[in-house]
């Protein structure tokens, strides 16, 4: 029992506490804002409530344990205590509280994000049940915005996080040869943020939804919150914003500390031309979310104090309920929101870039085709990422003149993305492939981010733009690079680290089966929305003309399916976890430096450190033509 | 085989692929507007954007092809099956390839700039003589229309445009932003609140189009449709001379305005009321 | 084997989510009960005798739910229709239409509508909606006395219907504005709402069988431009009606 404080557990419950007197009791003391609505929650009662609970969750989960005994004893943490905090010797309770190692913060993004994905799936299961015949006929229009915009948030707070948060803390610190993060208790700290973060976001389908009876107002805005609409929709658009400032707050904790531990803890010899692409694709990201994320929270800040204090950063002030001065401008919201969404999205595939390049190497069995040309292109993006936002705005009135020069930039874009594809067929050209279910995954990677690269580049032309904008078109591209793209990239990373992750291998035949669902299911449900898209249908909607019904259909059956193909995978995580055939040390062979360390990973990763004489890729030389014996790496990185 | 071999026949099955992708493509392409798959082309600014989209569609399919056949190829060539007991060739990187995929994807985009840019300024280039302002009112959740140029009074739910005559739409909205959207003429403009964005267009062909809502402005956005007719010269005169006598209510509705149209259709020629879909 | 029917297991599981999901949502969805309007006859125009019928509704500046006099003095026998009245639910201070939003009509008839309106005043937001269109003569009655508009600063709601997306069914546009109650009219002993309603009335021709919707034009709900809460949810000022 003792051993549940502090944890989840703990935290859980005083998180409730916490929410309750914030939203409650502390009120009554800073004093009421009034709220025309009458509703049972007032906003900033509400704001209030979630501050309880972050704070009842951090006192729970043990996050002030060790900083207020040094605070107090005026003193350093010496060793003992820092491997304390990183649960040495504390077995499996260390998951489920504050500890900063970096491999259990890795585990703990893991089941995280997987659970994300999960709740993204079901809301879009939803979707697809409404719109798989015209009429609004399984939930009303409102109720279905509401999803709309839950699934969209939702996905993307998961693509945000699902490479960075798992991979960039388990995998990169081991690759690059450091002994953990820069900064380990910043690192528990940043998934210490996301959990309260996604439940104070979870609060928003029920307040919109079914303690507001029926579809009460919800948020009906869709992920992009434009201000005008944000302000107006109902109060669940509260807890949509604090939780993602949160999760916003923990999503920079995490890129500074990516960014940190890159650019200084390499290990000796760990150049820059030697290290992996799978860092070089994760670095990018952090860079784009350190950098980018602040507008994103500076526009839900603004659409707070516009709902709860009246002020004007978006009222226009033409009538109604609108006690702003007015003044404000609906244009500011959207270069706030796609300054950051513009680079958001890169970040959520640079990270795919890099991983499904190695692992194209490691199945290749061939060095990577041009190191410096890859490089380029994940850099490229990056830089580029900042400059194309305005893409999205095209048909918004806004600065009309100057859509020229983001035309240029979006497509300039398409050039360092090219040359992904290069390097990817390099690699895999007179390779010997090994048809693992991670290599499939970043095999599929390339297909589907062809076409949504392409779709791409009809967007970014904008008297095309003009037609296809806001249209399922849109959602089509879209999909096809994030899920396409990045969610693919997902898969193969999972089925290539589980084994060091977890000392487990999943399942090869329950992977095929996954895959192969995933793919049809995918590509012809969104093969058939680009096509309602070319035939004029809005995105968004709800219910839509008869001559889309059949496009509409089929996207909704084959959604099924894709569904249904992502459940096959949870259960074979889960599985294998538990049940599964152990690993060996390095079961692929592969020659960077996280598989040259036994499984499980020891506490402090390396007995000694190691020193770096060559790159990752040292595949088919001649001295070196036979695989490497299963058991652990002779050749390879390593080589003290 | 050989190195030179292996791509000599991925090279071919990629020219192949091409070419076939291509001629299919240009089959395809004009039956597009008949199979729905594509709104009507009713406005000069649609045939210019349709024009656009099939040259993207064009030169996407030797792209396409390229990384699919040269993908496809070592997928099936060079796998092995199960575990492999050697590595393949120490290959790092070959320069010319390299430099001449930058080189082609450079003048790609290049090419795509400028093409995107000649069309952008021409439609970018308004009517000057002639033109007929229609001011749209986008507002949660109908649009509304009215005519300033021709008074006070014409305003409608309908909107009714003559033929081959240049439109410039001043779009503002009361509320939230919309976009205003008629696929049939490749117009989409944002309304947003306190500003009043523009577009313009000529219509080109009689009939009846939608209207619709290309932004998430609440629960009846998908329901944010009207009706756009285009209709002869003589038909748009008497029309919006019936709204500036003051019973613009009796036809500002699209039912009623087809009612009045069926009253008076001895006295209509026949051609008028073809291009109208009831 | 046995992890393929763990796996197939597992999904079913999935789907079986999914499905309660959507019960809770569709279950918690707060639609009104259908109301067909009532028969009142035949009605002659233009030399044709169409059928009549008429729809007797109100608008409450907030939920009769919450009114418990009121219902026992006007349904006393706790329905409305022959459909029992709900009991109080949330949302109990949005304005409403009454007693339901999803109504029946026939086709190729003529529809007279009665609106007794205890809501105040809410300025429109766009003067296109001050006149009544579609409706027969373009006029409606207001307290008795005809009129083909009224002031913008007078309105306090609009019954407008228009089309869902479809090209398959006859358009239907009717919108008329609903006169709102003076500010210094006499409350009743609740002090909830009104003595006297305004009764706006008016009449339109339906064609050929078709699903529209209904909506409000004016900004009589809340948040910016009063579009919000009740406006932006089915059920109170918005709603279907179906031409069969």
């Amino acid at each position: 029992m003792r051993k549940l404080v502090p944890s989840y557990f703990a935290g859980a419950i005083l998180g409730a506490i916490g929410f309750i007197l914030g939203s409650q009791f502390v009120v009554h003391f800073i004093g009421v804002g009034d709220e025309p609505d009458g509703i049972n929650f007032d906003q900033q009662s509400l704001v209030i409530g979630f501050i309880g609970l972050l704070l009842g969750w951090l006192i729970g989960i043990g996050a002030f344990k060790y900083p207020f005994t040094w605070l107090l004893a005026r003193k350093d943490p010496d060793h003992e205590e820092e491997m304390r905090l990183a649960g040495k010797d504390d077995g499996a309770i260390r998951y489920f509280r504050f500890t900063t190692d970096h491999k259990v913060v890795g585990i703990q993004y893991l089941v995280v994000t997987m659970i994300m994905l999960a709740l993204g799936g079901l809301g879009a299961m939803l979707i697809r049940t409404e719109l798989i015949t015209p009429g609004a006929k399984a939930f009303p229009t409102g109720t279905y915005n509401t999803i709309v915009s839950m699934h969209g948030m939702i996905m993307i707070l998961t693509t945000i996080s699902f490479f960075i948060g798992p991979f960039g803390n388990f995998i990169v610190p081991i690759m690059i040869g450091a002994r953990d993060m820069a900064f380990p208790r910043l690192n528990a700290l940043s998934i210490a943020l996301l959990i309260p973060g996604l439940v104070i976001f979870m609060f928003t389908p029920f307040l919109g939804l079914v303690i507001m009876n029926g579809d009460g107002g919800g948020v009906q805005t869709g992920w992009t919150i434009y201000g005008t609409i944000a302000d107006q929709t109902g109060v669940g658009m509260t807890s949509f914003a604090a939780g993602v400032l949160l999760i916003g707050a923990s999503s920079i904790m995490g890129a500074v500390n990516v960014v940190t531990t890159v650019m200084t803890m390499r290990t000796r010899g760990m150049t820059w031309t030697r290290l992996p692409m799978t860092v070089w694709g994760i670095f990018g990201a952090a860079l784009l979310a350190a950098i980018g994320t602040s507008s994103f929270s500076v526009d839900l800040l603004m659409i707070l104090l516009d709902r709860v204090y009246k002020t004007s950063f978006f009222y226009v002030a033409v009538g109604g309920d609108a006690a702003g001065a007015g003044g404000g401008s609906p244009w500011l919201s959207q270069n706030l929101f796609w300054f950051f969404g513009h680079p958001e999205v890169y970040l959520i595939v640079l990270p795919a870039f890099g991983i499904v390049i190695d692992i194209l190497v490691v199945f290749g069995r061939k060095p990577l085709f041009g190191y410096k040309t890859a490089v380029l292109g994940i850099m490229g993006v990056v830089v580029l990422s900042f400059l194309v936002w305005a893409h999205h705005e095209f048909v918004s009135g806004w600065a009309p003149e100057i859509r020229p020069v983001y035309m240029a930039t979006t497509e300039m874009i398409s050039i360092p993305t090219g040359l992904i594809f290069l390097v990817a067929l390099g690699t895999l050209w007179r390779g010997r492939l090994w048809m693992t279910t991670a290599m499939l995954f970043a095999l599929s990677f390339i297909w589907n981010f062809l076409i949504g690269g392409i779709t791409g580049v009809f967007l970014s032309d904008v008297p095309a733009d003009v037609q296809l904008h806001g249209g399922m078109f849109v959602t089509a591209h879209f999909h096809y690079t994030m899920v396409g793209g990045a969610l693919m990239g997902f898969f193969a990373a999972v089925y290539f680290w589980f084994p060091k992750m977890t000392g487990r291998m999943m399942d090869e035949k329950l992977g095929k089966i996954h895959f192969w669902g995933t793919q049809i299911g995918f590509n012809v449900a969104f093969l058939a929305m680009l096509y309602a898209g070319l035939q004029g249908m809005p995105r968004r909607v709800a219910d839509y003309a008869p001559i889309f019904a059949g496009a509409n259909f089929i996207t909704s059956i084959f959604a099924y399916l894709l569904a249904a193909s992502i459940i096959v995978f949870f259960y074979n995580v889960i599985a294998s976890w538990v049940a599964g055939e152990k690993a060996v040390a390095n079961p692929w062979g592969a020659k960077s430096l996280e598989w040259m360390v036994p499984t499980p990973v020891p506490l402090e990763n390396f007995e000694e450190m190691p020193v770096v004489a060559s790159g990752p890729y040292d595949y088919g030389e001649p001295a070196d033509t036979k695989i490497p014996a299963a058991g652990g790496g002779s050749a390879g990185q390593a080589a003290g | 085989m050989n190195e030179p071999r292996h791509l000599l026949r991925a090279t071919i099955i990629w020219l192949v692929a091409t070419v076939v992708g291509l001629v299919v493509a240009w089959l395809l392409g004009t039956q597009l507007v008949n199979w729905g798959t594509i709104p009507a082309v009713a406005s000069n600014r649609a045939t210019d954007v349709d024009q656009v989209l099939g040259l993207f569609a064009l030169l996407s399919i030797p792209v396409f092809m390229l990384v699919v056949v040269f993908g496809g190829y070592a997928v099936f060539q060079f796998r092995s099956h199960g575990r492999p007991d050697r590595d393949g060739p120490a290959t790092r990187g070959h320069m010319p390839t390299q430099v001449t995929w930058v080189v082609i994807s450079i003048i790609l985009v290049v090419f795509l700039f400028g093409y995107g840019l000649v069309f952008y300024n021409q439609i970018q280039s308004a009517s000057a003589s002639n033109v007929l302002v229609v001011h749209v009112n986008g507002e949660q959740w109908l649009w509304n229309y009215s005519y300033p140029q021709y008074g006070d009074n014409a305003y409608s739910t309908t909107l009714v445009l003559p033929v081959n005559r240049p439109v410039r739409f001043d779009i503002t909205s009361t509320d939230v932003q919309h976009s205003f959207w008629i696929p049939a003429f490749a117009v989409k403009q944002d309304a947003v609140p306190g500003q009043t964005t523009h577009i313009s267009a000529t219509p080109t062909q009689l009939g009846t189009y939608e209207v619709r809502c290309a932004e998430l402005c609440g629960v009846y956005h998908s329901y944010m449709e009207t009706p756009v007719q285009v209709v002869t010269p003589d038909f748009f005169d008497s029309w919006i001379a019936t709204l500036q006598a003051g019973e613009s209510a009796s036809i500002s509705s699209p039912m009623n305005t087809l009612a009045w149209m069926a009253r008076d259709a001895d006295t209509r020629s026949y051609s008028a009321r073809e291009g109208w879909a009831a | 084997m046995r992890r393929y029917l763990g796996a197939l297991v597992t999904v079913l599981v999935g789907a079986a989510v999914v499905v309660a999901v959507l019960v809770t949502l569709i279950n918690t969805a707060r639609i009104p009960k259908l109301m067909a309007a009532s028969d009142a006859g035949t009605y002659s125009l233009d030399a044709k005798n169409l059928k009549h019928v008429t729809l007797n509704l109100q608008t409450f500046p907030q939920s009769p739910y919450e009114d418990p006099d009121w219902i026992a003095k006007n349904y006393p026998d706790g329905t409305v229709n022959g459909v029992p009245i709900p009991p109080a639910g949330d949302n109990q201070d949005w304005v409403t239409y009454w007693p339901s939003t999803t109504f029946q009509v026939p086709a190729h008839a003529v529809v007279t509508i009665r609106i007794e309106n205890y809501d105040g005043k809410s300025t429109l937001l766009n003067d296109f909606y001050n006149k009544p269109q579609g409706t027969l003569g373009n006029t409606i009655t207001v307290d008795g006395k005809t009129m083909s508009s009224i002031k913008s600063e007078d309105a306090s709601h609009t019954f407008t219907i228009h089309s869902i997306p479809s090209s398959q069914q006859d358009w239907l546009y009717v919108s008329i504005p609903v006169t709102g109650v003076d500010d210094n009219a006499p409350l009743d002993p609740a002090g909830l709402m009104p003595l006297k309603p305004v009764v706006t009335e008016f009449s339109f021709v339906t064609q050929g069988p078709g699903h529209y919707i209904w909506q409000c034009f004016d900004p009589c709900g809340s948040g910016f431009d009063g579009f919000g809460g009740p406006m932006s949810t089915k059920g109170y000022m918005s709603g279907t009606i179906d031409v069969v």
